[in-house]
């Protein structure tokens, strides 16, 4: 077999726009597009990977499947020698500086998305090689510098120059970058961005470059996290004085970072033919963050239901239910020590109780180490386990609880596959998860509750959760029974996978777009025209679902 | 490359240029005023001489080109042969006696002045508003996203009630932002409390384990009373911390650290044992600790007795000897 990533070809059927995920990250996002590439064997998958800087993502984690016939591996942001020679300054093409403030000023009061995506359709042209605004002229000209300023005095509240000058910098940097990749990469009947963001941002460039359609698929919402991460984050700062300071406002670099991953949301949703989100609640958030409701769509995730069942038989119907497991990455966004706490309380009540964690602990070995700190401090050396990597099928038969702590999840594969091996779960009320304990619609809410859903960074709750399922027999067997119907009915790989296909099968038959349609200029053949009314709706043209697939309510 | 073409062509011309303008000086034609004719070959001569010197110096010293070159071009054109020279000779050595590090290092910018345009755009008393902006469940989420952002900064010990309610907020941003503050506040303590074990590990004085433990001690009350540990892990944690004191204070000469006695005291308040806690702040007084510093906990342990009126008369002693600012709403109710 050829693992290597060393692949090269002209083209492809999907080309697989990826940002810090497959092949080097594990993690659900990895697996799924590992599984998705695997469902297709007679499809030809091109991946460009999209990191931050070559040392983060020193091996691969996943072997490339053989029907992956070109890789390349992109990052944004490698160091740069501090004593390199300074470049001589350019004089710049002031016309050029023009578009892009129009278009920037377009962006700020919201504007139309045919006029937004034509003027993006000539900037491309204008950030290629021989263009009048490539990076250089970006980085060296008399023009950008005169820009920058003026942008400065019109729109920044806050008061320093250098930090406006080196943010607009930085944040721009990236997308001459890509922009070249897009120039220069293999050509694919379809191109599928599995994030917004910045590959988000390339497919819609490869989009008007070549006339091909974007498929934009999320598991969680790629700008809410960043969002998130920057309103939380200490490196961006805020030099207003005492009096200049609104404290009800947030500080203008926080808020640009933010607009600006916001537009680069903006341009994926609007490049893409169909958008998918993993349940209904991040349908509506991708609607909220400028998606055309027309073109989003809820595809669950499905797992390999017929591959874990028989691992209910493997269980030992005499071993007494004590051994709780948290699988996944050990990582924040897990929220590792809500569970260790949640053993710590539990093991007032059930003194007997088994913690275990269950995943890779290199991705944030720092967390890692607190994490074990943690336990020690609380005394759980007897009952929490760092289990490591481990293959689930081989966990699954020893536990009878699966723990998700999370803070922020999508549709978590690893509590399908344990309602699948019979493990029912207790997870946090984040995502698609009380959907998955509790059912979707009223044929799934019947099934009964597959576990019990608590609020977040609550280990007393959790732990109480825990405790009730695990003592009380019947409820624990009516939570298997209804967690393993689920999963059967609804979340099964083939009904994901038959949906998918019909998503690349009606992208890859459309004819190709000129840049100025694929802008959606009203003639598009891919977008069939403006949008309508915004509505949540989904389309009456749904991709049709598969006989035997129910359909789920939105 | 081109370094070594431009020195090839141009240098060979710069010599032709500047013997010419000596030659001439000293042999003038009979049909030329000789200054004229030599400031004219001069001037041609330095400026060979500039395009040359320019490709001998070190590439971060050829910039901004222009001004390189008329700089290069004066000092050629005021001294003839040697100018360009002596300056190329300077760079050579300064390049390869470089001046301490420290000496040449980036100057420190000051920090932004006041910008008087911004006030304008600034809505004074908004502070005042950023809690109850942040509870309303009704208002927009970027809204109350900007309120949560806001009171990042403030003390967990304040905001941590608000920010627990948070996390169970239906608005996603909100929840994951609160968790984040929370978490990240954990944190700072958690990091100081595994550097602080790590240290009392190797430590074998006795000196050395006293402050250590002391330290243990009040990090891990901190994350008591930061609000940030509760439940069973808020006992737990008590636990801990009193194991700290203990051992602190069994250490050589350590029970006669009544700052020690104090935190035991505020550690039995914390755990509703105040008939534990009176005697530790006797212990503190008695070893010294300012009794007016002591009385704001001598209040809370009669209070929490269940003797209101010695609790009343030790909030009078503190009104008389003036407590701080935050004590005068408590002071103004039990003296009343």
């Amino acid at each position: 077999m050829n693992t290597s990533l060393n692949r090269r070809a002209v083209d492809a059927d999907v080309c697989l726009l990826l940002e810090g995920t497959f092949p080097f990250v594990r993690g659900g996002v990895s697996s799924w597009v590992n599984d998705m590439i695997r469902a297709y064997p007679d499809t030809r998958f091109g991946i460009i990977f999209i990191g931050s800087r070559a040392q983060d993502y020193p091996k691969a984690a996943y072997a490339l499947p053989e029907n992956v016939v070109h890789f390349e591996a992109h990052h944004l942001y490698e160091d740069e020698r501090a004593d390199a020679t300074p470049r001589r300054a350019k004089r710049g093409d002031r016309d050029a500086f023009a578009h892009s403030a129009k278009f920037h000023q377009l962006l700020r009061e919201g504007g139309q998305r045919e006029e937004v995506g034509a003027m993006m359709v000539d900037l491309i042209q204008m950030l290629t090689k021989g263009g009048t605004l490539v990076e250089e002229q970006f980085l060296h000209s008399r023009e950008a510098w005169d820009y920058i300023e003026e942008q400065y005095t019109l729109h920044c509240t806050d008061p320093s120059f250098t930090d406006y000058f080196w943010t607009v910098r930085n944040m721009h940097k990236p997308l001459w970058q890509l922009a070249r990749v897009a120039q220069n990469t293999l050509s694919a009947r379809v191109y599928h961005t599995v994030s917004t963001g910045y590959a988000g941002y390339l497919g819609a460039l490869l989009h008007y470059r070549t006339g091909r359609p974007l498929v934009v698929s999320e598991h969680g919402i790629y700008t809410k996290e960043r969002k998130i991460d920057l309103l939380q984050s200490r490196w961006i700062r805020d030099n207003r004085g005492l009096f200049e300071r609104d404290v009800s406002d947030v500080s203008y670099f926080r808020d640009l970072w933010v607009r600006f991953f916001e537009a680069l949301g903006r341009f994926a949703y609007d490049a893409a033919t169909e958008i998918v989100a993993l349940y209904e609640g991040n349908r509506l958030r991708q609607i909220a963050d400028g998606a055309r409701a027309e073109r989003t769509r809820t595809i669950p995730n499905g797992i390999d239901v017929d591959g874990l069942r028989p691992l209910v038989e493997r269980r030992d119907p005499n071993r007494p239910r004590r051994v709780v497991a948290l699988i996944g990455r050990v990582v924040p966004i897990k929220d590792i020590k809500t569970f260790i706490r949640a053993i710590f309380v539990a093991m007032r009540t059930m003194p007997d109780i088994e913690g275990w964690v269950v995943g890779p602990e290199d991705e944030d070995p720092g967390y890692a180490k607190e994490c074990r700190a943690l336990a020690q401090s609380l005394g759980l050396e007897r009952n929490l386990k760092f289990l490591g990597f481990q293959k689930v099928a081989d966990v699954l038969p020893k536990i009878d609880l699966i723990a998700l702590s999370s803070i922020s999840e999508a549709l978590p594969l690893v509590v399908l596959e344990g309602f699948a091996a019979g493990v029912p779960a207790v997870t946090t009320d984040v995502g698609a998860c009380r959907e998955l304990i509790e059912g979707a619609v009223a044929e799934d809410r019947a099934l009964g509750t597959s576990g019990a859903v608590v609020p977040i960074a609550n280990p007393a709750a959790l732990a109480d959760a825990a405790i009730a399922l695990l003592t009380d027999a019947p409820r624990w067997e009516a939570a298997q029974r209804a967690g393993l119907e689920r999963a059967m009915r609804y979340y099964t790989r083939p009904q994901m996978v038959e949906r998918y296909r019909g998503i690349y099968q009606r992208a890859a038959s459309l004819p190709n777009a000129t840049p100025r349609d694929a802008a959606g200029g009203g003639i598009c053949p891919m977008h069939g025209g403006r949008a309508g009314a915004h509505s949540t709706a989904q389309p009456a043209d749904a991709l049709p679902a598969p006989s035997g697939t129910l359909k789920r309510s939105r | 490359m081109i370094d070594a073409l431009v020195l090839l062509v141009v240098a060979p011309i710069a010599v032709l240029l500047q013997s010419a303008a000596l030659w001439g000086a000293w042999h003038p034609p009979a049909w030329a005023n000789p200054l004229a004719l030599f400031f004219l070959l001069q001037a041609f001569a330095a400026a060979a001489e500039a395009v040359v010197f320019r490709r001998m110096l070190p590439a971060a010293q050829r910039e901004p080109r222009a001004a390189v070159l008329a700089h290069l071009w004066l000092l050629s054109f005021l001294a003839p042969c040697v100018g360009g020279l002596i300056e190329v000779l300077v760079t050579a050595v300064g390049a390869w006696m470089p001046l301490p590090r420290q000496s040449r290092s980036i100057a420190t910018l000051g920090r932004p002045t006041f910008v008087s345009h911004l006030v304008s755009r600034v809505v004074h008393g908004a502070g005042a508003r950023v809690q109850s902006r942040l509870a309303n469940a009704k208002a927009t989420t970027d809204d109350r996203l900007a309120a949560l952002v806001a009171i990042q900064h403030l003390p967990t010990r304040t905001t941590g009630a608000l920010l627990r309610d948070l996390l169970a907020d239906p608005v996603d941003d909100l929840r994951l932002l609160a968790y984040g503050r929370l978490d990240q506040a954990e944190n700072e303590i958690v990091t100081r409390i595994s550097d602080g074990r790590a240290a009392l590990e190797r430590a074998e004085s006795d000196e050395d384990k006293h402050t250590l433990h002391r330290q243990l001690a009040e990090l891990h009350f901190e994350l008591i009373y930061q609000q940030l540990a509760y439940g069973d892990v808020h006992a737990h944690t008590i636990g801990q911390a009193e194991a700290h004191v203990r051992a602190a204070l069994a250490t050589k000469d350590g029970e006669r650290d009544a700052a020690l006695w104090l935190l035991q005291a505020r550690l039995a308040l914390a755990r509703s044992a105040p008939d534990e806690a009176g005697p530790f702040l006797e212990q503190a007084r008695d070893l010294g600790f300012p009794r007016e510093r002591l009385l704001p906990w001598l209040a809370e342990v009669a209070f929490r007795q269940g003797q209101p009126a010695q609790a009343a008369a030790i909030v009078g002693e503190l009104a008389a000897r003036a407590g701080a600012p935050a004590l005068k709403p408590v002071i103004e109710y039990w003296t009343r």
